[in-house]
């Protein structure tokens, strides 16, 4: 499809602002650059039409003039604090850019490199380019992502930790009353049998509509093992577009959690991808969408190999006019012998506006496997709610407590308790503010 | 304090209740007995505001600071917070909600309406700690999920630290003792005996004379068919339990 005047003006109103700042950077970024202003020209963003993005509809991004911004001003360094989380190593990134002076990296293990993409070394930047041997984006998304490609993130486990090490990406976006655009960048690679958790957490601070697009790659070699966290907390005006690509080698395991509360459009895409045997992936995720919101978590896992476990639960609580989509497909090819594949989706209707659309898609092409889906959409027990009403607990209040143990269960799959600490946190905050 | 007057009652288009009458004062135990489906259960549902039950005639008066007040105009949790209780026949299990954390929501509620400022968390701890004590609860039950994965016996005894956490005015107990072994059931009772005071009131709805070995009532009514048919003292129910319901339905 030929993309309309429309959409054009996306990239243009962002080129317009500064493209020449993006210039000086090593070439192989510049390629990706290219591909990625290429592809997004021929494809343009994707409508309705198109079954992947049938509930999701990204054509009023068109409308809107982004800027990229230099800014990397907060108010205070005072805001950050209450998105921290005690004890991690923390990059804060501010409108796409790397804060230094908000950043607390003086714990790093020599075991572990964390650094922007244009600061890399050179034999770093080659383990990164066998990462990205993506030929083209898989996505009109992903392109302006590449198409924009400026700084990044850059984590590299070599070797074991002797102690665990949480690393917290902290992305503060937006600036008082522009659009603002950004395009986090990160690439988390664990060698052989090392062990990491990363949050990367995304937050608005100013009051603008913004567009936040994300694309996280993610590479475990065999035995090693990650947990990655992704929380969402932008403002109820923004668009936050995210991907993220994990590749499992053999043996190796992954927890991912994603938390979605913030923005007026979230796209959440996260593949999974087994490369090699015995490897496991556990999916998790949570959102909360109330007034107008839209959230949207599309799961793709492939089993490439035999003997790979994966495991899917996400949970969500939809309120006012709020609106979720779970599409998740479990791909089994020919050669994944044994595989063992689960997938469970429940939602919690608030109220009768609310609404949610819900599709496993399981496509099977290996005959000694074991697949299982689910979805479920309720409303709250009214023996419940009475049982808390009988109790002196008023009718709303009752509400929020039996959602927030509808989502706790979820929330106690991540096994970190300073994460899990800090999600019942924002939970409490996001669900009884309201 | 509690006074219910000629009241009708139904679920749908079914009529459980027809004209009942219960007068209960500061300091009574009161026992309602009768057969399966006499309405028994719906009596203590009604009184605490289940919305499923619709009241077609009559009046609850309740007196608060003196005034009397038809309560069938208030919600569930404002006549919790004035001291009405219903101790669950079938306690409802709330994943995810830990029994302190609801137990203190609900305090703090009645703190609110009593106009006495929240009490704090380390404060509550005490107060929850010391009532578990009284009804005979391991601490570690505060911080399960409230009532899920409890036993019968457990669920039943949870119901009654409940009561003594928030101390209302009127309790209706419906059918606490039912399912419990002799052990619990005496921990139960001990639990209500020792929350009885000359300025309380506790219905004990029940099945068994079993439960009033334990805590002796007042009166003892016999309810059948939505009306209460013979009311009496702690020796009408071990009349019922040695002949049945069957004499005062041929004597109606």
């Amino acid at each position: 499809m030929k993309p309309s005047i429309i959409e054009e003006s996306l990239i243009e109103s962002i080129q317009e602002s500064d493209v020449s700042k993006l210039a000086d950077l090593p070439a192989w970024m510049q390629d990706l650059r290219e591909k990625g202003i290429e592809y997004y020209q021929k494809q343009g963003l994707p409508s309705t039409h198109d079954e992947d993005w049938r509930y999701t509809n990204l054509q009023p991004l068109s409308q809107i003039k982004f800027r990229l911004s230099e800014s990397t001003h907060v108010k205070s360094e005072h805001r950050i604090d209450p998105y921290r989380i005690p004890g991690a190593l923390e990059l804060v990134m501010v409108n796409g850019h790397f804060v230094a002076d908000y950043s607390r990296l003086n714990q790093l293990p020599k075991e572990l490199t964390v650094t922007t993409l244009d600061s890399i070394s050179k034999g770093n930047s080659e383990s990164i380019q066998s990462l990205l041997s993506q030929k083209e984006p898989c996505n009109s998304l992903q392109a302006l992502n590449w198409a924009f490609l400026q700084q990044g993130i850059f984590i590299h486990l070599q070797k074991p930790l002797t102690q665990e090490v949480l690393v917290h990406l902290i992305y503060l976006n937006g600036q008082e009353r522009e659009s603002i655009v950004s395009f986090p960048r990160n690439i988390i690679l664990l060698e052989q049998h090392t062990q990491l958790t990363v949050v990367e957490s995304h937050i608005g601070i100013g009051e603008s509509e913004c567009l936040n697009n994300g694309f996280t790659e993610i590479a475990l070699r065999a035995g090693a093992q990650l947990t990655y966290c992704k929380i969402q907390q932008e403002n109820l005006q923004s668009y936050h577009v995210h991907q993220a690509r994990v590749q499992l080698e053999r043996d190796s395991r992954v927890h991912t959690f994603s938390f979605s509360v913030g923005g007026k459009l979230t796209r959440n895409n996260l593949n999974i991808t087994f490369q090699g045997e015995s490897a496991e992936a556990v999916l998790n995720g949570f959102y909360y969408a109330r007034q107008n919101q839209l959230i949207d978590n599309h799961t793709l896992v492939e089993h490439l190999h035999p003997n790979c476990h994966s495991n899917q639960l996400y949970k969500g609580i939809l309120r006012d006019r709020g609106r979720g989509v779970f599409n998740g497909k479990i791909y089994v090819h020919p050669r994944a012998q044994k595989t063992d594949a689960y997938q469970l989706n429940k939602t919690l209707l608030l109220s009768s506006e609310s609404q949610i659309d819900t599709k496993p898609q399981l496509e099977i092409f290996a005959d000694d496997v074991k697949c299982t889906h689910g979805a479920t959409i309720g409303q709250i027990d009214p023996d419940e709610l009475f049982y808390l009403e009988s109790r002196a607990i008023p009718k709303h209040q009752a509400i929020n407590m039996l959602s927030r143990g509808f989502a706790n269960h979820v929330i106690l799959q991540v096994k970190q308790m300073k994460i899990q600490t800090y999600l019942n946190a924002l939970l409490d905050h996001v669900l009884f503010r309201s | 304090m509690l006074e219910i007057k000629d009241l009708h009652a139904k679920i749908g288009e079914m009529t459980i209740l027809k004209g009942l009458n219960l007068s209960v004062k500061p300091g009574e135990i009161h026992a309602i007995m009768g057969p399966n489906g006499s309405g028994k259960s719906t009596l203590s549902k009604i009184v605490s505001g289940h919305p499923d039950y619709q009241v077609t005639q009559g009046t609850i008066e309740y007196e608060i600071n003196r005034k009397k007040i038809n309560i069938l105009e208030m919600d569930p949790e404002e006549r919790a917070c004035e001291g009405i209780f219903m101790a669950f026949q079938y306690p409802v299990e709330i994943p995810g909600v830990s029994n302190a954390t609801f137990l203190r929501a609900a305090f703090n509620q009645i703190c609110k309406h009593q106009g006495t400022e929240e009490m704090d968390p380390l404060d509550f701890d005490k107060l929850l700690t010391e009532k578990m004590n009284l009804v005979n609860i391991p601490e570690l039950f505060k911080d399960r999920a409230v009532n899920v994965d409890f036993s019968g016996g457990e669920k039943k005894r949870n119901e009654i630290l409940q009561m003594a956490v928030l101390n209302p005015r009127v309790a209706f107990l419906d059918e606490t003792d039912s399912g419990l072994d002799i052990d619990a059931l005496r921990i139960v009772a001990d639990g209500i005996n020792k929350l009885r005071n000359k300025q309380n009131a506790v219905v004990l709805i029940t099945h068994y004379q079993r439960l009033l070995n334990y805590i002796v009532p007042d009166f003892v009514h016999i309810l059948m068919k939505g009306r209460i048919v013979k009311s009496g003292d702690k020796y009408l129910a071990q009349e019922v339990e040695q002949r049945g319901y069957d004499w005062l339905i041929s004597k109606n």
